[in-house]
């Protein structure tokens, strides 16, 4: 007698697609945001790579977010806040 | 030597330890041996939820995954679930999917976190689910499968398995299973659910990402000071992830402790100020573990940093003996 194989897993979702912008052509003189995702020292480090941008390509950090947590995502408020205010946005982990 | 006579069901064991055997094969085990679904199990499963099977009990957007009724169920039968508990686990997975909830943090992190199912209301007790004497220990099949039918969909349907999306660089037992009622019995205060809105004739699932257990020994304290203090000691310890002091802690209360407790006059929210206001650390001594980088400063020594900030961030339960 046959019996009836149930399977428990769920067969991946179809990908997202998702396109890259554009790259600058030049970084001089871009405005960079920065994405702090609340782990230890990710703010340091997200600024101090500001700081070495701002020397070498007179960069200008123009708006930082806090995550709520590292496993947040950005908020929808703070990605409009990003197209308005930079070319750019880094974001870091860091522990 | 004696046997006792039993009357098993008429099914052929062997052949239930070649379908057990089957599923281990597949990869669809927690490394226990997985009760082998039928039509009729799974059916009477789904029942008990008042569900067909087709419906889609939740979405975690981060992982781009969805969660369809009939697959809980078939974890909930491999789990060994009776589908009476089948309400609770629905609420588990439904808890899962709460943004507030945020799965993806419990789920991935090294830190590795076991997901406490707390059963408050008329459920519990109608369940069977222990909220006594080793309450978070073996022998109670709804404790047992309960929690394991969550991490199962969390495996099987999330895809949430160890070295893949499931990162932690340890882990705990809590990730076989984590599932207890409150005892609402003689109870210090309003249970958990009372205290979040509900009322006491409501059955809730509070679902709660639980790093690490710890035990907290204490029997000579007969009023709540020295009590609290331990408490607070043990959530402010060096190695708590709460060096961050965002999270939320989740303290058991067993029968001693909240017979104390409820003789005092004491309100939970005394207890939980009282505790949020102890539980911290010198910003020195955690720099002097690495937890806090930079150079240790003479004001470093008494600058304190709270391990939770709002007395709220501490949730207080009673359970165990």
């Amino acid at each position: 007698m046959s019996r009836r194989v149930f399977d428990p897993t769920v067969s991946p979702a179809a990908p997202v697609t998702f396109s890259y912008a554009p790259r600058p052509k030049s970084l001089h003189g871009l405005r960079v945001g920065l994405v702090e995702n609340t782990k230890f020292n990710s703010e340091v480090i997200l600024r101090k790579v500001a700081e070495r941008l701002a020397a070498q390509y007179q960069i200008s950090m123009t708006h930082l977010d806090h995550k709520k947590s590292s496993g947040h995502s950005v908020t929808p408020e703070a990605i409009t806040l990003f197209r308005q205010k930079a070319d750019f946005v880094l974001a870091g982990v860091g522990d | 030597m004696s046997a006792t006579q039993l009357n098993p069901p008429s099914s052929d064991p062997a052949s239930a330890a070649e379908w057990i055997e089957f599923y281990y094969q597949q990869g669809w085990s927690d490394g226990l041996p997985l009760v082998p679904p039928g039509e009729d199990s799974v059916q009477a499963m789904l029942a008990a939820g008042g569900l067909t099977g087709d419906e889609v009990l939740g979405t975690i957007d981060e992982r781009n995954a969805i969660i369809p009724a009939e697959k809980v169920a078939i974890n909930a039968v491999m789990a060994g679930c009776l589908p009476e508990y089948f309400p609770v686990v629905l609420a588990a997975v439904r808890g899962l999917c709460h943004p507030e909830f945020h799965y993806h943090n419990p789920a991935t992190s090294t830190g590795g976190s076991g997901l406490a199912i707390i059963v408050n209301g008329p459920i519990g007790p109608a369940l069977g689910i222990n909220a006594g004497n080793n309450v978070f220990g073996p022998g109670v099949r709804a404790n047992a499968t309960i929690g394991r039918a969550l991490r199962l969909v969390m495996m099987n349907v999330l895809n949430t398995r160890p070295g893949l999306l499931d990162r932690a660089t340890l882990g705990t037992p809590a990730k076989y299973t984590l599932c207890f009622a409150e005892n609402e019995v003689d109870h210090p205060w309003v249970p958990l659910h009372v205290e979040r809105g509900f009322r006491p004739e409501e059955s809730t699932v509070t679902l709660y990402a639980s790093n690490t257990l710890m035990g907290v020994y204490n029997q000579l304290a007969s009023t709540p000071e020295p009590l609290l203090l331990e408490f607070a000691d043990a959530v402010c310890n060096l190695a708590t992830p709460n060096v961050y002091g965002f999270n939320q802690t989740l303290i058991v209360l067993a029968g001693e402790h909240a017979e104390v407790l409820r003789r005092s006059g004491w309100s939970k929210r005394q207890v939980q100020e009282f505790i949020v206001r102890h539980a911290r650390r010198t910003v020195a001594d955690f720099k002097r573990a690495a937890r806090l980088s930079g150079e240790i400063r003479l004001e470093d020594e008494t600058t304190w940093r709270h391990v939770m900030n709002r007395a709220e961030d501490l949730l207080l339960v009673c359970a165990g003996s």
